[in-house]
């Protein structure tokens, strides 16, 4: 299980398989929502055997997650089942916005 | 059955080690998809049974598909494991492979382009400190020379004509099928695979080389169309849009936008593994299609990437919009029908968890991101 403060995310990464369909979607509304937050937190896409290994926090839908994992062992892996409105993108930006820490554990829906 | 995603702690498990592959392979092709929709467009306006034939323009086609996506392929292989330098050896080695083979060498690039980039990565690390000083830039320079020129000897004399039998084998194999009616059926694994994010594996990896071989020779292909069709899809959300309760139901019209005109397919996923069941009718959807294109001998030029409704326009040849946009229409509405009757008689149970994670209507998007 792995944590981070909130203070020490600042790369977050979405990803999807090729890294240039669902990824870029949900990169982009993260994005839009990071900045309304006024957080100091890139985010960028990527396919996801590409994770960069200095990710802090990853977002994949759960049936790309253990592969995630496996990408990036040193980063935060946040799940989501449903691509629209998903609720590991509003967790991250709450928690962070709240300055407390994301771990795995926090992942839901 | 689909829902469950069963991890090995520490092994790797069938279904991840073929979504490995599959993202080894998008990684070598989606990034040059430009090329091959250039070569597409061309195609589909320049030959003679295009758009506006045109006997300069149509000295494009061959070349492109022959040479151009299948070097940028095997360049983007190499360059996967060693950088730009494997890339080289990457083009190096597909090169053979090309000129050795009698069709269009996507999945020999997709071999070639690897193991050359493998290969000089090896050399390298035996070599490194053997080097005398001094004599580094010679060694590095011939060591890919004469690495390149023996990978495309090997490629020219042996990989290319097997790869051309295996692909003149695995095209006669789905000829086959199709004459035997099957391949409509072939819709039960590729959806399947779909959904458990096994996609890109099938299209780019199967589905696209067989179709970049037989688009060459008849200027369309049937392949293009078997995993990319938006309609299947269009017709689920669509059931669960009027049917569907909860989360599915509201974010429906959202993913309808972003599945049917965004072309990204991967949205409905999470609808048909929230309600297993729910793959019957994308089957329904998919065979139903399937064999209107079959019936219609309905093709692409290329690959519509992504799967939207756009791309398919922009891909279709002359004389072939009935059978495309038919088998798109069919393909929507047998899938709504036998989706709205699965959630009339199996409704999907609103858990504790949906129940709580619904929010007033104003923070569901209503369409494309901004």
């Amino acid at each position: 299980m792995t944590v981070r403060q909130a203070a020490d995310v600042k790369l977050v990464v979405f990803a999807c398989e090729a890294g240039m369909g669902s990824s870029l979607i949900g990169a982009n509304q993260l994005k839009k929502r990071v900045k309304d937050a006024g957080l100091a937190v890139k985010v960028i896409h990527s396919p996801v055997n590409q994770i960069p290994s200095d990710a802090d926090v990853v977002l994949a839908h759960e049936g790309l997650a253990a592969r995630a994992r496996a990408a990036a062992p040193g980063a935060v892996i946040l799940p989501f089942k449903q691509f629209l409105n998903n609720p590991a993108s509003e967790l991250l930006v709450r928690r962070l916005q709240a300055g407390e820490p994301i771990s795995d554990e926090a992942a839901q829906a | 059955m689909i829902g469950a995603y069963p991890h090995g702690s520490e092994e790797e498990n069938v279904q991840e080690r073929i979504q490995r592959y599959g993202g080894y392979l998008a990684a070598m092709v989606l990034p040059n998809i430009g090329a091959i929709l250039a070569w597409g467009l061309i195609t589909a306006f320049v030959i003679p049974t295009g758009w506006t034939p045109n006997e300069t323009l149509a000295k494009l086609v061959g070349p492109m598909i022959t040479y151009m996506i299948p070097l940028l392929i095997g360049y983007t292989g190499g360059k996967l494991v060693y950088g730009h330098r494997g890339g080289v050896l990457g083009a190096i080695a597909t090169m053979g492979v090309v000129v050795g083979a009698s069709v269009p060498m996507f999945l020999g690039a997709m071999i070639a382009g690897p193991i050359g980039g493998w290969l000089i990565k090896k050399f390298d690390e035996v070599f490194e400190e053997r080097i005398p000083s001094g004599f580094e830039m010679l060694v590095n320079n011939f060591s890919a020379g004469i690495l390149g020129a023996l990978l495309a000897v090997v490629g020219v004399l042996g990989v290319g004509p097997i790869l051309t039998w295996g692909s003149d084998t695995l095209g006669s194999f789905v000829d086959a099928i199709i004459k035997a009616g099957l391949l409509p059926f072939a819709d039960i694994p590729i959806e399947l695979g779909k959904v458990l994010f096994l996609n890109n594996a099938i299209n780019h990896g199967v589905l696209a080389p067989l179709g970049v071989a037989a688009a060459a020779q008849s200027g369309r292909a049937i392949h293009f169309l078997l995993e990319t069709n938006p309609g299947p899809g269009l017709g689920l959300l669509l059931s669960f849009m009027f049917f569907g309760k909860g989360m599915a139901k509201l974010s429906a019209p959202g993913a309808i936008i972003i599945h049917f005109f965004g072309g990204i397919h991967e949205i409905y996923f999470p609808y048909v593994l929230s309600h297993p069941i729910m793959i019957v009718a994308m089957w329904a959807g998919g065979i139903a299609a399937d064999s209107f294109f079959v019936a219609t001998g309905a093709g692409l030029v290329a690959t519509p990437s992504p799967g939207s409704i756009f791309a398919y326009l922009a891909v279709t040849p002359p004389g072939q919009h009935f059978g495309v946009l038919g088998g798109v229409a069919i393909g929507a509405v047998v899938s709504f029908l036998v989706g709205s009757f699965i959630l009339k008689v199996y409704p999907v149970k609103e858990s504790e968890e949906e129940l709580a994670m619904e929010t007033p209507a104003s923070t569901i998007p209503a369409g494309l991101p901004a």
